[in-house]
């Protein structure tokens, strides 16, 4: 898979076997409590292998983003549909040392631009977690507004937010 | 990396054994549906079904090795998947099988694809490899033994006390 998006500052690439650390540093601390989190050495490495495990079935799934400068991870950022999800959606997860500068919203909105450009997509949705202030407030930036409210099948309460389409960005 | 398009392809005399796709989904949610899957931890439903069956394919490019799912060449039936599963709180590398419904079993299509598998895993270089047999299972401990592999009696997994049988590899 060869893929690989570009943006200013960053570079986002389906993942790798090698990027597996610091997936497990993430889901290791409290900041992944509102992505399926806090999870052990064990936990993260059986979701890492779902994540890559997505990307061979469906074709797309969540990137890997490098900061083109340094060459680190800094977290990921794609297109997550699991079975029981009610569509394809825009998802991110920064890790620490990587939020306020606006790499979210950056590879979100190049994703968002390859989903609708390549893959010929519909207008998308972000499956948020009940009380994510901060995602609510990306997407509100990307320009999603709320829909409905939603709860997934591990009972979780969430909240979809729907991106205006193609024409409209 | 191995990709789903980079693994190998067997086939036997009755068995085309390949790599999962995304079409072999609906059997798989529908075998661990049933009481039949209460052996690999079911029953399951549908969502956790997903999480397993993509863990299946991420595997392959985790370790370079995993599942291969078993067609049928007489008619493209999707009989079962043997091969190598290991996630990070298992011992060792462990050869598997399972077939998707009874209507398939007491035809030898176990053991074929399992040999198959087993095959497949030493040319993929797979470093040891075993069974692990939970309770009284007189059909998994036979066709162990059927495969060649040694029993090294019960040990403690982190799915309770098994048999290992062990196929090659492993000791000091």
């Amino acid at each position: 898979m060869s893929l690989q998006l570009t943006t200013e500052r960053l570079t986002l690439r389906p993942p790798l076997p090698k990027d597996f650390d610091d997936y497990a540093r993430y889901y290791a601390s409290d900041r992944s409590a509102l992505n399926g989190g806090p999870l052990d050495q064990i936990g993260a490495w059986q979701k890492f292998a779902c994540e890559l495990g997505h990307w061979q079935l469906r074709g797309y799934g969540l990137f890997s983003v490098i900061e083109r400068t340094s060459g680190k991870l800094c977290g990921r950022v794609g297109l997550w549909n699991p079975e029981g999800w009610p569509e394809a959606e825009i998802g991110w997860a920064m890790y620490d040392g990587f939020e306020g500068k606006g790499y979210a919203y950056e590879a979100a909105l190049r994703v968002r631009g390859y989903a609708y450009v390549t893959l010929g997509w519909g207008p998308l949705v972000s499956v948020i977690a009940l009380g994510n202030d901060r995602s609510i407030r990306l997407a509100e930036r990307l320009g999603a507004a709320h829909e409905r409210d939603w709860e997934a099948p591990s009972g979780k309460q969430a909240l979809i937010y729907r991106h205006p389409g193609k024409d409209a960005t | 990396m191995i990709s789903l398009s980079g693994i190998p392809i067997y086939e036997t005399d009755r068995l085309k054994l390949r790599a999962p796709a995304l079409s072999d989904f609906e059997t798989v949610v529908t075998y661990f549906a049933s009481d039949r899957s209460m052996p690999v931890g079911g029953p399951l439903e549908r969502e956790k079904v997903w999480s397993g069956f993509c863990y299946g394919a991420g595997q392959w490019a985790m370790r370079g090795y995993g599942f291969w799912y078993a067609e049928r060449k007489e008619d493209g039936a999707l009989i079962g998947r043997s091969g190598v599963y290991h996630p990070e709180d298992w011992p060792e590398p462990e050869l598997s099988w399972t077939l998707f419904s009874g209507d398939y079993e007491g035809k030898g299509y176990a053991f074929e694809a399992a040999q198959a598998a087993l095959q497949g895993a030493k040319a993929l270089n797979v470093p040891s490899l075993i069974s692990s047999v939970k309770g009284d299972n007189p059909r998994s401990t036979a066709l162990a033994l059927r495969l060649g592999a040694q029993d090294e009696g019960d040990y403690e997994t982190p799915y309770g006390t098994m048999r290992k049988f062990r196929h090659y590899g492993g000791r000091a």
